[in-house]
């Protein structure tokens, strides 16, 4: 590992006009009329302020397509998640945590169910009046698919009980460096290895870039485990951090609610251990803006509680992804040490670079979330 | 592919360059990151992979991702440390 592991900020960006965004959308149309003819949309959710506008110009477009099934008024009707205002600035975990804004995940969880139920029982008319519906999920620039998956998870919950048919997913476009085969997209990132930003046409066209400025870019921490000692087996602990509602299961072993994944680890002794698997980290956009320590936000979100509050060393990429999975996994840490026996929680680290201050900076940070807890080194 | 095929894989096209999660998913065919991502934890936890940087990628708005690297570990990583967290008392 070497200095240069953080590879230099050298990319540009890539604006689309809406003349651009409208042709490509009817190009995909004509392109799959015949499937999304067989998929017959009811209902198509948008996120955010993106999401619904792309929404809206697809089935727009899927209706002035000549497409017989698209042109029942209720066909492809758009519900926007939360209000197609929203934007992604207030939540310190953002993207990372769930479905970027608190607003979202309550308006899926309180409001989507009774809208789609609705619209299935009372606004459908005729033969098809209280049939399970078929929805699309749209979303215009991923460069994450946390509140995608999130809402995947809801409607496939929706389907066991009767309420959806079937749902299917489709961003506009992907990052590159994202798998293709995770969601299908309309349009491809653009191939020149130039450009990193793809700007859609309501996007402010040229944004500044803005990057953590480490003080240190030697990668320091190279693996965190939280492991309890507990009574629970592997299905009991998963049944409790269940009832996170920020958390979902994947393939039986992975804990994962978009600013962590972490992979379940079980000793036959009876230690559970939460392997922290390093994929990809958001920081939080107010890190960003300012590209340095936020010591002055501490009062600013009681809800987060910057690990650089306690962090005496230079600053690192270990020290700012430690913030992150501290901060936005505190309910899965809490979830844990309360199955805990006594004297049995271990905080593994592993550094390649070591970092002594870094080390100090978790212990305090447990201290002060956890001050019932004692913590030894 | 089963978990053990797909570590066996992963062992032969880990180099010393690193590579992200996607990157790995493509060169071998596998569309679950998930897997992918169990047989690195297996690879990590034996000693062969390892951690290795970070690519750094723009949102729309600027903001910067940051994705993990793993490559195969060369250098003797033995600084480690482990904190213990005694649970004395309910939370």
């Amino acid at each position: 590992m070497s200095s240069s592991a953080i590879a230099p900020n050298c990319k540009d960006t890539f604006p689309e006009s809406w003349e651009d965004f409208g042709r490509i959308l009817d190009n995909y149309i004509h392109s799959n009329i015949t499937t999304l003819d067989q998929k017959s949309y009811d209902v198509i959710l948008g996120f955010s302020r993106g999401g619904t506008i792309l929404a809206n110009a697809f089935a727009c477009l899927l209706k002035d397509n000549g497409s017989k099934i698209y042109s029942d008024p209720l066909k492809a009707s758009v519900r926007p998640i939360p209000r197609g205002l929203t934007l992604k600035a207030k939540d310190s975990c953002f993207i990372m945590n769930q479905a970027a804004t608190y607003q979202e995940v309550s308006d899926i969880i309180e409001n989507l169910e009774r809208d789609l139920v609705d619209y299935k029982e009372n606004i459908i008319r005729g033969i098809n009046k209280g049939v399970p519906i078929n929805v699309l999920i749209m979303d215009d620039n991923l460069t994450g698919a946390t509140r995608v998956s999130f809402l995947e998870d809801i409607l496939e919950d929706m389907k066991s009980r009767g309420i959806v048919a079937n749902h299917d997913t489709l961003a506009y476009v992907r990052h590159r460096n994202f798998l293709e085969s995770e969601i299908p997209t309309i349009r491809a990132f653009p191939k020149d290895p130039k450009i990193e930003m793809f700007s859609m046409p309501w996007h402010k066209p040229s944004h500044e870039k803005k990057d953590l400025h480490f003080q240190d870019e030697n990668i320091d921490l190279i693996k965190f485990k939280f492991k309890i000692d507990t009574n629970k087996t592997l299905d009991e602990f998963k049944k409790s951090i269940a009832s996170i509602k920020h958390f979902r299961i994947r393939r039986e072993k992975f804990l994962v609610n978009g600013s962590s994944e972490f992979l379940l680890e079980y000793d036959p002794r009876g230690v559970i251990g939460l392997n922290f698997l390093t994929n990809k980290y958001y920081p939080p956009k107010r890190c960003l803006e300012s590209g340095k320590l936020q010591m002055a936000d501490v009062d600013a979100d009681p809800l987060y509680l910057p690990i650089c509050s306690f962090y005496r060393g230079k600053l690192t990429i270990g020290c700012c992804l430690m913030c992150s999975v501290l901060n936005c996994n505190e309910e899965l840490f809490r979830e844990s040490i309360e199955s805990a026996n006594s004297e049995a929680i271990f905080i593994e680290l592993i550094f390649g670079h070591i970092n002594d201050e870094l080390q100090d900076a978790i212990k305090a940070w447990m201290l002060k979330r956890f001050p019932d807890i004692m913590v030894n080194l | 592919m089963e978990l053990a095929e797909l570590i066996g894989k992963l062992k032969e096209v880990l180099t010393s360059e690193g590579k992200s999660i996607p990157e790995l998913c493509r060169i071998l065919e596998e569309k679950d990151q998930y897997k992918l991502m169990e047989a690195i934890a297996e690879l990590e936890n034996s000693g062969f992979a390892i951690l290795d940087g970070y690519y750094r990628i723009y949102r729309e708005d600027g903001g910067a991702i940051y994705q993990a690297k793993y490559s195969r570990k060369t250098a003797n990583i033995s600084d480690s440390a482990a904190i213990s967290v005694p649970a004395s008392a309910p939370i």
